[in-house]
């Protein structure tokens, strides 16, 4: 549907473009003119083995012979111009773009791009277990395609019986924006931006068919996502003051078919022997499928105003202010089993004021002062219950607090300073307070970071210049988990209260020396030396962040440009977690522009990334 | 547990209009990326063939069945390395005042060493896309 779509997109091109030599021929002695393409064509492609990465953003290789069709169309009559062009590389490559101006009152410009984004298939191979299908204990399988001797072999070896199945979304979007100027009311603006973006396609996702970590099912997600945006606004330029507003409306659509999953009995008590006590999570208590990786579908709605003043050529000050309401219309559902009585509601608020001034011709500052506010419904949240099975299982209802729920207040002030015509120093200062209201899970739910930075460009010579830049960063109480981590990983001396033994097994590389009974009342082995011993806090941000940039520019010649440029990031963390965090990267490189000839430019260019992270890596694993 | 990232790539381009009629250009990008993960400490209850479990004096019977060194790799896992090399190549030649030929060729090549999360992604695509254009 989509080709013959764009071959008629491409014929109706041609049609205007024998059309238009009529009006250029009647134009002839006026001011107007037209002019154009057309380009036909075609591609030969090839690809072999997995074209996942390969072509990643592309499917034209499935095809070896694809046809090209484009074009081009520009009129410009009296006080209008009009142009269109556009290129057909095949269903899934497509890209069109317009421009339409009426006498600068009347000014529409908008395109149309469509693509295929290639993703890969996760063959859980990490797992190392057998396939089943569900029911068996599987430890994985993957519903589009059972294969009951993937995984590993008797003889412990990975086999190779992998399902092969490609995932891809197409990719499309429309967007156009229309303004219209009013002679009379000189400084007004009305327009409107409107965009549509498309997914389609299939991708993979999983759950777990039982306990989490080991028994792993994949299936084949249908995507059919559709993002609306409707966006009027209207400025209004009286000089020395300029205001504007606008108001955007986004609706997300969701069409994908959902995907249902099974869980086996261990997460089913109704359905087997298990039940009632053995694991009695609350998600799941009828027998029946439960839809996962369900993206709900949301409507967003953002008032923003803007304002600036200009007090005097050297001076100005900017306000703004944004509200923002975003609803969940999928918070209650019958197919994931979750009853809500209303519409799930955000509400975010945030105003701004930044000034700018020119003290003197070498002294410049910018200071800006924001404040932000996230608040969120309480989600009070229904399971049902079920009494049709072995068990009868009551309704079930909480509250779930929302975390999104937070005030920000950012203060910022930067100042630059020409000390001469060859050497300019920069530097600056911000503050920002994040305070959450609920985040009970954190050791500090208020953050506050500090940063401070300075800088310098110097131009040693008319071709030679350099710049340097230094950055600090101190955050006062980084996001840090309380009772993330228990202490084998780092402190071998915690002792057994029950044994008085060590929990630290040496031999074992970290594991704690307590041996596990399946098929006994083991609910209190976790309980007591999982989450009975958890009582060391972590993060994975940094407390202090030292950035430094270097970047030199030298013109080695008329004909030449050497540039190079250096990044350090260093960040740390010791502070009130039981282990280290510490952060550093490279970014480095080189870039060699130079004309041998007349007419020709050629460039060389290197790059260097560094990145190593070290964190302590908590995974409570669960057996049988 | 240490995870550690690096990626080399180097670039080269051509512009050159030859003449009024003939113009062409390459690139080229070549890039090696390597990340790992070492020295992971999992948290778990090990499981150990015949020990007793001393608050209940009972007996384990499978041996390390669900241990997760046996059951997971993780630090070869998280391993990842990716040879990737990108060639372009254009020519745009005016036949006449009005009509030009154009050519372009595009080469992608990626070679993965560590295919233990996407599998074997090791992989090529090439197009030849050529294309007559009249111009009015």
């Amino acid at each position: 549907m989509k080709k013959q779509y764009a071959l008629a997109m491409a014929l109706a091109l041609t049609v205007s473009l024998s059309a238009s030599q009529t009006v250029m021929a009647s134009d002839h002695g006026d001011e107007g003119s037209v002019s154009g393409s057309l380009s036909v064509g075609a591609s030969f492609n090839d690809d072999s083995d997995n074209k996942t990465l390969a072509s990643e953003y592309s499917n034209m290789g499935d095809n070896d012979v694809r046809e090209i069709i484009g074009g081009s169309l520009h009129i410009h009559s009296g006080k209008t111009v009009v142009g269109v062009e556009g290129m057909y590389r095949g269903p899934d490559e497509q890209q069109y773009k317009g421009h339409l101006d009426f006498g600068r009152i009347l000014q529409i410009h908008g395109g149309y791009q469509e693509f295929w984004h290639r993703l890969g298939q996760d063959e859980l191979l990490n797992i190392e277990g057998q396939s089943a299908d569900r029911l068996q204990g599987a430890l994985l399988w993957h519903t589009y395609e059972y294969a009951p001797g993937y995984g590993t072999d008797s003889d412990g070896l990975t086999n190779q019986l992998v399902p092969d199945h490609e995932f891809g979304i197409n990719r499309s979007e429309f967007e156009a924006t229309g303004k219209m100027k009013f002679p009379t009311i000189p400084g007004l603006t009305i327009g409107v931006h409107q965009r549509s973006e498309k997914r389609e396609g299939n991708q993979q996702v999983m759950g777990m068919s039982k306990c989490g970590s080991c028994h792993i099912v994949a299936h084949d997600k249908d995507i059919d996502e559709t993002t609306r945006d409707l966006k009027p606004f209207i400025q209004y330029d009286m000089g020395k003051l300029s205001l504007e507003y606008s108001y955007l409306y986004r609706k997300f659509i969701n069409d994908s078919d959902p995907e249902m999953q099974y869980y086996d009995g261990a997460y089913n008590p109704l359905s087997g022997g298990t039940g009632g006590g053995s694991m009695p999570l609350r998600m799941n208590y009828w027998d029946d499928t439960v839809e996962i990786s369900k993206t709900p579908e949301t409507r967003k709605q953002v008032h923003s105003v803007k304002a600036k003043y200009d007090v005097s050529g050297d001076q100005s000050v900017y306000a703004g202010y944004v509200y923002a309401k975003m609803e969940n219309n999928d918070a209650s559902s019958e197919t994931t089993r979750v009853s809500y009585d209303k519409t799930l509601e955000t509400d975010y608020n945030a105003g701004m004021l930044t000034w700018h001034n020119r003290f003197s011709k070498s002294l410049m500052m910018n200071a800006s002062i924001r404040y932000q506010t996230i608040d969120a419904d309480d989600a009070d949240i229904t399971l049902p219950g079920d009494d049709s099975g072995m068990f009868v299982v009551p309704e079930d209802e909480y509250t779930r607090k929302s975390d999104e729920n937070r005030d920000i207040t950012t203060l910022k002030a930067d100042l630059r300073y020409r000390l001469n015509k060859d050497i300019t120093l920069r530097g600056g200062v911000e503050f920002e307070d994040v305070d959450r209201e609920y985040c009970d899970f954190l050791t500090e739910s208020d953050t506050t970071t500090y940063k401070g930075k300075v800088g310098t460009t110097w131009r040693v010579t008319k071709g030679l210049r350099f710049k340097a830049d230094y950055k600090l960063t101190y955050v006062d109480d980084p996001y840090t988990f309380e009772d993330a981590v228990y202490p084998n990983v780092t402190d071998p001396d915690v002792i057994d209260p029950n044994t008085g033994l060590s929990l630290y097994d040496p031999a074992a590389d970290g594991v704690i020396n307590v041996p596990f009974v399946p098929g006994t009342t083991s609910g209190g082995i976790y309980s007591t030396y999982v989450y009975g011993t958890r009582d060391l806090n972590m993060s994975a941000t940094p407390e202090y962040e030292h950035d430094i940039k270097l970047k030199a520019n030298w013109n080695v010649a008329p004909n030449m440009d050497l540039a190079g440029y250096a990044r350090y990031t260093y960040g740390d963390n010791d502070s009130d977690i039981s282990f280290r965090y510490q952060d550093q990267v490279v970014d480095s490189g080189l870039d060699f522009t130079f004309s041998p000839l007349k007419n020709m430019t050629a460039t060389l260019g290197y790059n260097y990334f560094w990145q190593e992270t070290e964190s302590a890596f908590y995974i409570p694993f669960y057996h049988g | 547990m240490t995870n550690e990232t690096d990626v080399n790539t180097f670039m080269a381009s051509v512009n050159w209009q030859v003449n009024t009629k003939f113009s062409m250009n390459f690139g080229l990008a070549y890039s090696l990326a390597e990340m790992e993960m070492q020295d992971v400490k999992l948290g778990s209850v090990s499981f150990v063939e015949g020990v007793t479990f001393p608050d209940l004096g009972a007996t384990t019977t499978w041996g390390g069945e669900y241990d997760p060194a046996n059951t997971n790799d993780i630090e070869s896992y998280s391993d990842l390395e990716y040879d990737v090399i990108n060639i372009n190549i254009g020519a745009t030649y005016a036949i006449t005042d009005t009509i030009g030929l154009t050519v372009d060729y595009v080469y992608e090549d990626v070679s993965s060493d560590e295919d233990y999360v996407y599998g074997d992604e090791d992989g090529d695509y090439q197009s030849l896309m050529t294309y007559l254009t009249v111009r009015f």
